[in-house]
């Protein structure tokens, strides 16, 4: 069997996905020796821009130039698959899409101006999107996992249980249920091995939601802990302001307010 | 029944002696504000003997969250995996409940077909229970699992200067034997003191929970919109699922090799609160929305198990209380359904 061709972009971001790839050092040579490596930018001077088996796009599309590559690379590749939770949700850039563009970039570019900013978007608002790694960064095992799954002609499996699941496997401490403190772990994606609450920080929501997240239900927890809604909207939305889990949450909070009402 | 009583000033001594006989694990506490819980013990002065709860229960040493079943490869085909099976290991430490609760692991892997991982992890590990003092979230009395009366190879009660032995096994009997300085014979007093003991822990639960005709009810309730307004409430996290001793779900999935050519398959824990849990090929959801995977797990515990194994499937050890980050309480939900409660 031919080897599958591949090809590794990103689009704005800080490339740390990318990254995630090149410090799987003890693998490189493995995956090198198992793909045929077509273009990779970040890591190689001769790219080939030719047809694809796989594409992997890390980074939001912020710029008319992210969009005409995405679409250059989705018109020649077969599976593309975005890593990162920038590419899968928009990331942090994408935190702020509910304000003012033009306001925006006054006052992050003053009088230079920066006239081709797009609002942050994940892939999948422009093309189809065959499987997504979410992570900042991605998880250096499950990149691994998924090419070697790629590799046997399968698609990754997808995680569809929250970074809870895997803290109480870790025997934690539920930083908010027992502390009160602002965790969206039972928000986000599993896969990290609640990295953070294992080490007593909350979850931060760097992997996006997981599917079906509950989102009204930890808002309400949430403000009856005190927290304020725009503290919660803010902290939930950080890596992934999700327009629709923006809204649930509203919602929920109108309700509340006529519940104590 | 064989007994013996285990000097108080003695213990030390002997976990220092179970040592010798394979790994052991105990309650220990998980830093300095963590929760108890079971992990090997190095120094026996760390065990601890008045927990209320561990986090996770027992399963995790006879079904590990992460289990791998067999290697697989071109080259050499399938290779069961046999890592650890036949470690020695002594369980110190384990309440009623969680003993309780392994009976019925057992019933579901050792039953009709016998799972060869969990059955040569439970040949090689030894059980030795331990009396405990209910919370207001206990009650393992309502499930009959407040006081077991085999499943285990030594029960330790504690009394005022020390411990009476219940002795389930000869392979427990072996454990004092080994060190029989360390016991005397039980005497009379004991008897009465252990009696005394039992009778005010059973008086002294706090919550119950009404099983007469439950599965029954549960039927007649399946429609209601109970579920659907307290599943509203849930995160679909499955902590419930995870730290529940008598959850028993697990998916399978292959990690391949980079090579094209080879890889492992394992099971991990699953929870039928997982939307994915109950997706089948070709798409379809059979449990699409959260209120009927809640009904699901209430389901399964107390119509569902008791109806094909005679016995709860719930052991009342509070857990999925104690740890629900929503504050969802089994007890009340069903006392809900039971109408004792409007909410
Ligand atoms: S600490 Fe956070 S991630 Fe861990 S169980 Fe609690 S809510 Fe979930
Ligand atoms: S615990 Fe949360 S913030 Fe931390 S790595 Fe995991 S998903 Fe990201
Ligand atoms: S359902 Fe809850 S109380 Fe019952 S055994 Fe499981 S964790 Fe314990
Ligand atoms: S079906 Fe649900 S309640 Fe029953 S064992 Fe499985 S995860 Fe636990
Ligand atoms: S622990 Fe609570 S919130 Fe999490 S799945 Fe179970 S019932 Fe739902």
């Amino acid at each position: 069997m031919a080897k599958p061709r591949i090809g590794i972009y990103g689009l704005t971001g800080c490339a740390g996905d990318e990254l995630v790839l090149l410090n799987c050092e003890d693998e490189l040579l493995e995956i090198v020796a198992a793909v045929d490596l077509k273009s990779f930018v970040t890591a190689q001077s001769h790219p080939e821009e030719c047809e694809l088996d796989v594409a992997f796009v890390g980074g939001a599309v912020a710029q008319p130039h992210d969009r005409e590559v995405l679409l250059d690379v989705r018109r020649r590749a077969g599976l593309l698959i975005a890593i990162g939770t920038c590419a899968v949700w928009g990331g942090v850039a994408g935190a702020k899409n509910d304000q003012d563009r033009a306001a925006l970039k006054r006052l992050v570019y003053r009088e230079a101006g920066y006239p081709e900013s797009l609002p942050p978007q994940p892939l999948s608002a422009y093309v189809q999107v065959d499987f997504s790694l979410p992570g900042c960064p991605i998880e250096k095992k499950q990149l691994l996992y998924s090419l070697a799954a790629l590799l046997h002609g399968d698609l990754p499996q997808r995680i569809g249980y929250p970074v809870c699941t895997e803290c109480r496997i870790a025997e934690n401490v539920c930083l908010l249920k027992e502390r009160g403190l602002l965790c969206c772990g039972p928000l986000t994606q599993g896969g990290c091995g609640a990295r953070c609450p294992s080490h007593n920080r909350p979850c931060a929501g760097c992997r996006g939601p997981v599917e079906e997240a509950n989102v009204a239900a930890e808002y309400r927890i949430l403000l009856e802990k005190g927290y304020g809604p725009e503290e919660i909207v803010r902290r939930l939305g950080t890596f992934a302001r999700v327009p629709h889990l923006v809204e649930l949450m509203e919602k929920e909070g109108k309700k509340h307010a006529q519940d104590i009402a | 029944m064989q007994t013996a009583f285990l000097f108080r000033e003695k213990l030390g001594q002997f976990l220092a002696g179970l040592r010798r006989v394979g790994t052991l694990l105990a309650p220990q506490r998980r830093g300095k504000e963590g929760h108890h819980a079971f992990s090997e013990v190095e120094d026996p002065q760390e065990v601890v003997l008045d927990y209320t709860r561990t986090l996770l229960p027992l399963k995790k040493y006879f079904l590990p969250p992460q289990d791998l079943l067999f290697r697989f490869s071109v080259a050499e085909g399938y290779q069961m995996a046999a890592e650890g099976l036949a470690e020695k290991r002594i369980v110190f430490g384990v309440h009623s409940c969680d003993l309780r609760a392994l009976q019925n692991l057992d019933l579901v892997f050792l039953g009709g077909y016998p799972d060869p991982y969990y059955a040569a992890r439970r040949e090689n590990t030894l059980l030795i229970g331990v009396s405990c003092t209910p919370d207001e979230l206990c009650f393992c009395a309502s499930v009959g699992a407040d006081s077991v009366t085999e499943g285990y190879d030594l029960f330790l009660t504690e009394l005022e200067d020390g411990y009476f032995v219940e002795i389930g096994s000869s392979a427990g009997n072996d454990l004092v034997q080994e060190q029989k300085e360390l016991f005397r014979e039980v005497t009379d007093e004991d008897v009465a003191a252990f009696k005394r003991r039992f009778k005010a822990r059973h008086q002294s639960f706090r919550r119950h929970l009404e099983t007469s005709g439950l599965p029954r009810i549960m039927s007649l309730e399946h429609a209601s919109s109970i579920w659907a307004s307290r599943g509203e409430e849930c995160l679909g996290c499955g902590g419930c699922s995870m730290v529940c001793p008598t959850c028993y779900c697990f998916s399978v999935a292959e990690v391949p090799n980079l090579d094209g050519q080879s890889g492992v398959r394992y099971r991990q824990w699953d929870s039928c609160l997982f939307k994915d849990y109950s997706v089948v090929a070709g798409g379809h959801n059979f449990r699409p929305q959260r209120g009927e995977r809640l009904r699901q797990r209430i389901f399964h515990k107390h119509k569902d198990f008791p109806e094909r194994y005679g016995r709860s499937g719930c052991v009342g050890c509070g857990r999925c209380i104690a740890f629900c980050p929503a504050g969802l309480d089994v007890t009340e939900i069903i006392r809900q359904l039971r109408g004792e409660i409007i909410a």
